[in-house]
């Protein structure tokens, strides 16, 4: 019976969780439409829909209506496996994102480690598109996308094991529970949160280290042949995994669901999940927007400088603040 | 010393400020953009002397259209509907010239410029003749022929432009600029100053209350046809400013009531006034 | 004799003071005839001119007066006749410039009116000095008794052979003819005017090459003020060291100005250049203690404040201080005239007579026209005012015409001087003159709603 209830629990968790990350993505680009219009001092969309709300979605329905179109000698299983690679990165992602007390889809002992395994998952993704468009600048596009992805993974992952140090665990309802205790993570990791951002802007593949996509190099990098909804589940998964950056973010830097000061911190029951839902979501995304803000106000950066800031800033800062953080619970038996 | 990131923080600063300042965007086509009277940019049928758009919906202009952006119907010396264009996409011109020239029953004009007027030909021939049909006259021939008519018809431009040999175009270029009129006004015109010295001395209020006296706004005419107004800068009122005109008399210095009493008392008086020249002062 | 035995139009009101020269007389109606004329001593300077000085003396005699050009650019007459004699050309052209262009300026006028003879004496000195055998007086279509008044005077004067074939007697032929000229304010510049009279739109061209190289028809042609040919003919009658004592010694003589707004008598005086702009201000019994702005030279002047009422009235020194001599109008105002929709008032005269020619000029005048209002309905663009001050200077750095390039003056001159009437309106919507009420300027806003903070 207890198995049985389990298996409809996570059959109901992973629909949902699937169901979520369209309209995730919808709202996430509609706010960049408009933020990043509202600060270039225009309107951005406003005709569709009252102050323009359905135009992302309509851009998703554009994306459905579009040519499915495979290059000749590409190969077809792998061109075909790339976005639903990708997609599916983000969205297995999710299943242990802590949304709320009693609202994460899988509550793992090892849920940080999963996530970033997961994640790590998309640079697969993007390879094996640049390889299957049979198209020598996609593949140039996909190897460069790679390179950066996973040269930021190194960083973003030393930044996280400083906070798995001090919270002493590595799961995230239990990491939430601790900055309860304790005060969020911020105030202890301050330079590691400085880090994770960083290197997760760069992990997406958001601007300013945007160069995968970037219009004016490599067309759309190794986006280049595809077309239709399979570039849509390129362009969703990239605004999904923004989110989901934030999202954990908030979980391991700023208390996840927990309220700030002058507001009780968590409540009980069914009121408690509201609760930390609203709070969750608040706080993830006020990071999307200084994400989106960014990107309105950086000019992007060169393919050698963003190599370089990985391996020989973020990485070295990354171990010196690993380093201090060991030796800060050594001492002081934190 | 520089400290990494407050560039960065600079610039998200004025990205931020610009998220709350006004914005720049024309909420284009509920707002159009206002643009100057002699506008060269926009592209506009000429008028024929009926005051309506010349077009023959000859197709000419949709069919060279490189990218097909133009749409039309209209009506064929038959009397057949036809059309160019994706049929849901556009509205049919009811243009009054099309239906004409179908010899389908369109709706009369307000202020029509007579396409069969008859020019006194002959007249018009000695005056040119006597300015010895030099260039250097044209204004003063445009003149003849508005003291004459009231405005400049196309008939009487068209054989300025034949007799004197100046191209079409150059003629109708030079009669559209210096207070020549290419329509006929209706009624008395009642033109009231707006140079400096006028609207100095109190002309906008002269304005307001002829408007108010007549019921019109200036550029319209009333609906008996009876009375037009409109504003003009060269009725050169110098020292007796604030000055209106009333078809060719100028009257002034006038103070608003004293407007509205001499409009009033020529509405009232069926004759036309006299059709003297000079300026004369209120009784 | 009383304004109404004056043979000038009652528009014209001759104020008492000043120095008059060319007023003299003017309104008698012997002055119309020959006859009379020459009794009053004139066109004894066409025949000193032609019989006794010959052309080169004649343009001595006017670079030793010190003349220039009273259309508003002061432009020294005597180099200028001498370009044009010196020019290639065999048929060359003088016209007088009795267009009016600016409806406010009563000084061509009076005189056209009032004196032909003495214009066209000046007209034909000219044509003897430059060499042309051609003589064109461009008169404004609306002065119809100055034209036939001239007309007149024209057939009067070959009757006597003073102008035609042989004047005097001498080889000297010029044929003088009378033709009308457009009201446009364009119409005046001396470029657009020879445009006009070639039969074609009268739109300025660009300088160099200057008229007296290539005018009408290709030929040499001089464009003269009315006002300036009538000095000339004066200088030539009472010699050049006359004609110095009056006036500053940068531009001797006397200038005609028109005197209106909120005076006693508006009105025609003829003051000395360089007297203050008090002095002349005060021929008009001027407003007194309430005075607040005087605006000097028209829509292509500026405004001066009573700070700077002791200006002299000069070419220099109006120049300087941001307005101009224009045709000879000064605009009174005092203390219950706004200076910003005085100002929107010139800049919407200035776009509306624009002929369209050239870009800056069309668009530009328009746009600071929109500006204005949106400073007099209190929501002005945060850079507008930024935006008044280098457009006007974007219209000046690249102007077709001298129309274009002063068309800001006014709004210039009195943001300048008067920027906390501007700050008041865009800030606050207040008038610190009383006189604008902001909801009858609220409804030609209407098209442009939308400009106020972010509604997104």
């Amino acid at each position: 019976m207890d198995l049985l209830f389990g298996i409809l629990r996570f059959l109901l968790a992973t629909t949902l969780l699937l169901l979520m990350t369209i309209p995730t993505a919808f709202v996430v680009i509609q706010m960049e439409l408009k933020v990043i219009a509202q600060m270039q001092l225009r309107y951005g969309p406003n005709r569709v829909g009252p102050w323009g709300m359905f135009q992302s979605t309509i851009h998703g329905f554009k994306f459905l209506a579009k040519e499915d179109h495979i290059p000749d000698q590409a190969d077809r299983a792998t061109f075909t496996l790339a976005p639903w690679m990708v997609y599916m990165a983000a969205a297995m992602s999710m299943l242990v994102m802590p949304f709320a007390p009693g609202a994460i889809a899988a509550d793992f002992n090892i849920g940080i480690v999963y996530f970033f395994a997961v994640i790590g998952l998309s640079v697969v993704g993007l390879l094996i598109a640049g390889w299957a468009s049979y198209n020598k600048y996609s593949l140039l596009g996909g190897l460069r996308s790679a390179a950066q992805m996973v040269s930021y993974e190194i960083p973003l992952t030393l930044s996280v094991v400083g906070v798995v140090v001090l919270g002493g665990t590595l799961n995230f309802r239990e990491l939430i529970a601790w900055q309860q205790l304790h005060g969020w993570m911020l105030i202890w990791q301050p330079v590691g949160l400085g880090i994770f951002y960083i290197a997760s802007l760069a992990e997406i593949n958001r601007t300013p280290f945007d160069m995968v996509e970037a219009d004016s190099e490599l067309v759309a990098g190794p986006f280049t042949e595809y077309s239709g909804m399979r570039f849509g589940f390129f362009f969703f998964a990239e605004y999904v995994a923004l989110f989901i950056m934030s999202g954990v973010m908030t979980a391991l830097f700023f208390g996840g669901w927990l309220a700030p000061w002058p507001f009780p911190a968590q409540l009980e029951g069914f009121g408690g999940t509201l609760y930390g839902l609203l709070w969750f979501f608040l706080k993830s995304y006020m990071f999307v927007f200084v994400a989106v803000w960014l990107r309105a106000t950086l000019p992007r950066v060169r393919v050698d400088q963003l190599m370089g800031m990985a391996w020989k800033v973020l990485l070295p800062l990354a171990m010196l603040n690993l380093l201090v953080t060991a030796g800060a619970v050594l001492v002081f038996n934190l | 010393m520089r400290i990494p990131g407050l560039g960065i923080l600079k610039g998200m600063r004025q990205t931020g400020r610009n998220f709350w300042a006004p914005k720049v965007t024309r909420q284009y086509p509920e707002e159009r953009p206002q643009m100057p009277d002699r506008w060269r940019g926009r592209l506009d049928l000429i008028y024929d002397p009926f005051g309506e758009h010349k077009c023959e919906v000859c197709f000419q202009c949709a069919q060279v259209c490189p990218v097909e952006a133009i749409d039309m119907s209209g009506f064929d010396s038959q009397g057949n509907r036809i059309r160019y264009g994706l049929p849901e996409i556009y509205e049919e011109r009811k243009d009054p010239n099309a239906y004409r020239r179908a010899g389908l029953p369109a709706e009369p004009m307000r202020n029509v410029a007579r396409w069969d007027e008859a020019i006194d030909t002959a007249w018009l021939g000695g005056v040119i003749d006597g300015f010895g049909a030099r260039p250097e006259a044209l204004i003063g021939i445009f003149s003849a022929v508005q003291e004459r008519y009231g405005y400049l018809p196309e008939r009487a431009l068209r054989l300025i432009s034949d007799t004197m040999v100046i191209h079409w175009a150059q003629v109708f270029g030079a009669a559209g600029l210096g207070g020549f009129r290419l329509l006929p006004t209706e009624g008395h015109l009642v033109t009231v100053c707006r140079c400096a010295a006028c609207r100095f001395a109190g002309g906008d209020a002269l304005l307001s209350a002829l408007s108010d006296e007549l019921g019109i706004a200036p550029g319209e005419t009333s609906n008996d046809g009876a009375w037009s107004l409109e504003t003009s800068d060269e009725v050169a009122a110098g020292a007796i400013a604030p000055a209106i005109r009333i078809d060719t008399m100028i009257y002034g210095p006038l103070t608003a009531v004293q407007a509205r009493h001499l409009v009033a008392e020529r509405r009232k008086s069926a004759a036309a006034p006299a059709r003297a020249r000079t300026a004369s002062r209120p009784s | 004799m009383t304004e109404s035995t004056s043979t000038l139009s009652p528009q014209i009101r001759i104020l008492s003071g000043g120095h008059p020269r060319l007023l003299v007389g003017l309104g008698d109606a012997k002055l119309l005839t020959l006859a009379g004329y020459r009794k009053a001593g004139t066109y004894t300077g066409l025949e000193r001119a032609v019989s006794t000085l010959g052309a080169e003396a004649s343009i001595a005699e006017i670079a030793a007066a010190g003349l220039r050009g009273r259309g508003g650019g002061g432009y020294p007459t005597a180099d200028k006749w001498r370009a044009a004699r010196g020019a290639a050309g065999d048929r060359k052209v003088v016209v007088a410039n009795l267009i009016g262009a600016d409806p406010t300026a009563l000084g061509d006028r009076a005189l056209a009116e009032g004196n032909p003879h003495l214009i066209l004496e000046g007209l034909l000195i000219a044509a003897h000095a430059t060499g042309a055998s051609e003589a064109i007086v461009a008169i404004r279509r609306d002065w119809t008794a100055a034209i036939a008044r001239m007309r007149a005077a024209v057939a009067e004067a070959e009757a006597a052979h003073l102008a035609g074939y042989l004047v005097l007697g001498t080889d000297f032929s010029c044929v003088v003819t009378v033709f009308e000229g457009s009201g446009a304010l364009v119409a005046g510049e001396e470029t657009a005017l020879l445009a006009a009279l070639a039969g074609d739109r009268g739109m300025p061209t660009i300088r160099p090459p200057y008229p007296t190289e290539r005018g009408l028809g290709g030929n040499p042609t001089t464009v003269q003020n009315g006002e300036t040919l009538a000095n000339a003919a004066w200088i030539l009658t009472h010699g050049a060291a006359e004609f110095r004592k009056v006036g500053s010694s940068a531009s001797p003589g006397t200038k005609l100005v028109s005197i209106y707004g909120k005076v006693k008598r508006a009105g025609l005086a003829e003051v000395a250049l360089g007297s203050p702009v008090a002095d002349v201000v005060a021929l008009a019994g001027g407003p007194g203690k309430t005075l607040k702005a005087v605006f000097v030279g028209g829509a292509g002047g500026g405004a001066l404040s009573t700070a700077e009422i002791e200006t002299p009235y000069d070419y220099e020194p109006l120049h300087a201080a941001g307005a101009g001599l224009g045709l000879g109008q000064l605009l009174i105002t005092d203390a219950s005239t706004c200076m910003v929709s005085s100002a929107r008032f010139f800049l919407d005269y200035s776009s509306r007579e624009a002929c369209g020619k050239a870009v800056p000029c069309r668009i530009g005048t328009k746009r600071l026209v929109e500006a204005l209002d949106r400073v007099l309905a209190a929501t002005p663009r945060p850079d507008d005012f930024g935006l008044l001050r280098e457009l006007s200077r974007k219209m000046a750095d690249t102007a077709l015409c001298h129309l274009e390039a002063r068309a800001p003056g006014p709004m210039l001159t009195t943001l300048d001087r008067f920027g906390d009437e501007y700050r008041a309106h865009a800030e606050r919507g207040v008038c610190l003159a009383g006189a604008c009420r902001t909801e009858t300027v609220a409804p030609l806003l209407a098209p442009l709603a939308g400009v106020g903070p972010a509604a997104s």
